[in-house]
């Protein structure tokens, strides 16, 4: 059979392991009972030390507590509401988060590819350049113009883009 | 530790701790102000028994109840108000040995478990099966002291923790950030030691210098 110890008496006694066996023995239920002496010794001696403290002096203590208690709330201010508003609504903050960056990336990619007329240069040095997006006509490369011919000039001045076509009958003499 | 602060007499019907936690939380000051006074003494309790010295004590309270207010949010209320505060009280109890205090060099947990098991290392009953009577005793109560100051800050708080709020090995250990096996063994030294020091009490159990305080609180227990 296993010895055991007073330290199993201990844990015995504080309810962590069952050595019920080892109370028939006289000597060792008086062990387990002096330890329940010792403890309730500390406890009432402590919960006295506990009343001997005037009132008066809990009273300090709660006056220090409330004031501790009250500056955060003071602190707080519009950040803590913002804050606590954002844990009350974070569902729904994410949800509608996450619908315009959705709905941002379905209208880029429906616009075409940003490299053709996107609206930030960047010239090499310097902060980057905003330049304003301009009305630009459709650009006319060629016309077909069944008897005759034609002529499209495509102009970009200061005044802005412009296009001209020159249409030449087929019977028209140069120069008349 | 019968005695209530002012808001707990007002004549209201008891309020449940888990109605005062919510109704602190939507900043119900004197829901919270019901809890402190149902709960700073034994909390002072807690911390006098880990430091022996009332104003660090009274600090720590202090510190418990305002973090406690701080975190309300955390409270989940799985568990009973005081577990947890007494949790809040015991960590900053021992942080604050670990700030303020010098550990002693030597301590007997450092000795191997099983050099504790020698047979005769725990003492049957010393105070005649009446602890309560020996209380009335101011000199009981002042060895009571003195075996406490001897100690060792690890030793106390297991021993704290362990008689006052019956805490497992297990919440001890994690308490103090240590093994189940270190806590067993400093609650066993704690244990001895404490016993060793009081065992000639036995002949002074019969009360010659009562304290009233004391009878009155005595034989309530």
């Amino acid at each position: 059979m296993k010895k055991l110890h007073d330290i199993d008496l201990m844990e015995h006694a504080d309810g962590e392991a069952d050595h019920g066996d080892l109370l028939r023995d006289p000597a060792a239920r008086a062990k387990v009972e002096g330890l329940g002496e010792l403890g309730e010794l500390l406890r009432g001696h402590l919960e006295l030390s506990a009343d001997a403290v005037p009132s008066a002096r809990f009273e300090q203590v709660w006056d220090a507590v409330d004031k501790g208690i009250a500056q955060p709330e003071k602190r707080r201010g519009v950040w803590h509401s913002i804050g606590a508003w954002f844990e009350r609504y974070r569902g729904h903050v994410i949800t509608g988060v996450v619908s315009a960056g959705a709905v941002a990336a379905l209208a880029l990619v429906l616009r075409g590819s940003p490299g053709s007329d996107g609206p930030i240069a960047n010239h090499g040095t310097g902060s980057p350049t905003v330049t304003p997006v301009a009305y630009r006509p459709t650009e006319i490369e060629s016309l077909d113009t069944p008897g005759g011919d034609s002529t499209v000039f495509n102009l970009d001045d200061e005044d802005g883009p412009a296009t001209v076509i020159w249409v030449t009958p087929a019977d028209t003499v140069e120069g008349i | 530790m019968n005695k209530e602060g002012p808001r707990a007499s007002t004549g209201r019907e008891p309020v449940d701790d888990h109605e005062l936690v919510d109704a602190a939380r939507k900043g119900d000051r004197d829901a919270f102000r019901t809890l402190f006074d149902r709960y700073h003494r034994r909390a002072y309790a807690l911390a006098f028994g880990v430091l022996r010295h009332q104003d660090d004590a009274l600090d720590v309270v202090q510190d418990a109840f305002i973090k406690a207010h701080k975190y309300l949010d955390k409270f989940e209320g799985n568990s009973s108000f005081y577990t947890w505060l007494y949790r809040i009280v015991m960590n900053l109890a021992i942080d604050h040995l670990r700030k303020h205090r010098r550990v002693k060099p030597v301590e007997l947990d450092e000795q191997k478990l099983d050099e504790a098991t020698g047979d005769d290392a725990l003492l049957p009953q010393i105070l005649g099966g009446n602890p309560g009577r020996a209380l009335m005793d101011k000199q009981i109560r002042a060895r009571i002291d003195q075996a406490l100051e001897t100690l060792s800050d690890n030793h106390r708080a297991v021993l704290i923790m362990r008689e006052l709020e019956g805490m497992s090995y297990e919440e001890m250990a994690q308490a103090m950030g240590c093994s189940k096996g270190t806590i067993m063994s400093r609650l066993f030294h704690a244990r001895k030691n404490m016993q060793r020091q009081l065992v000639d009490l036995v002949e002074r159990a019969p009360a010659n210098d009562v304290d009233e305080d004391a009878a009155a609180s005595g034989s309530r227990r």
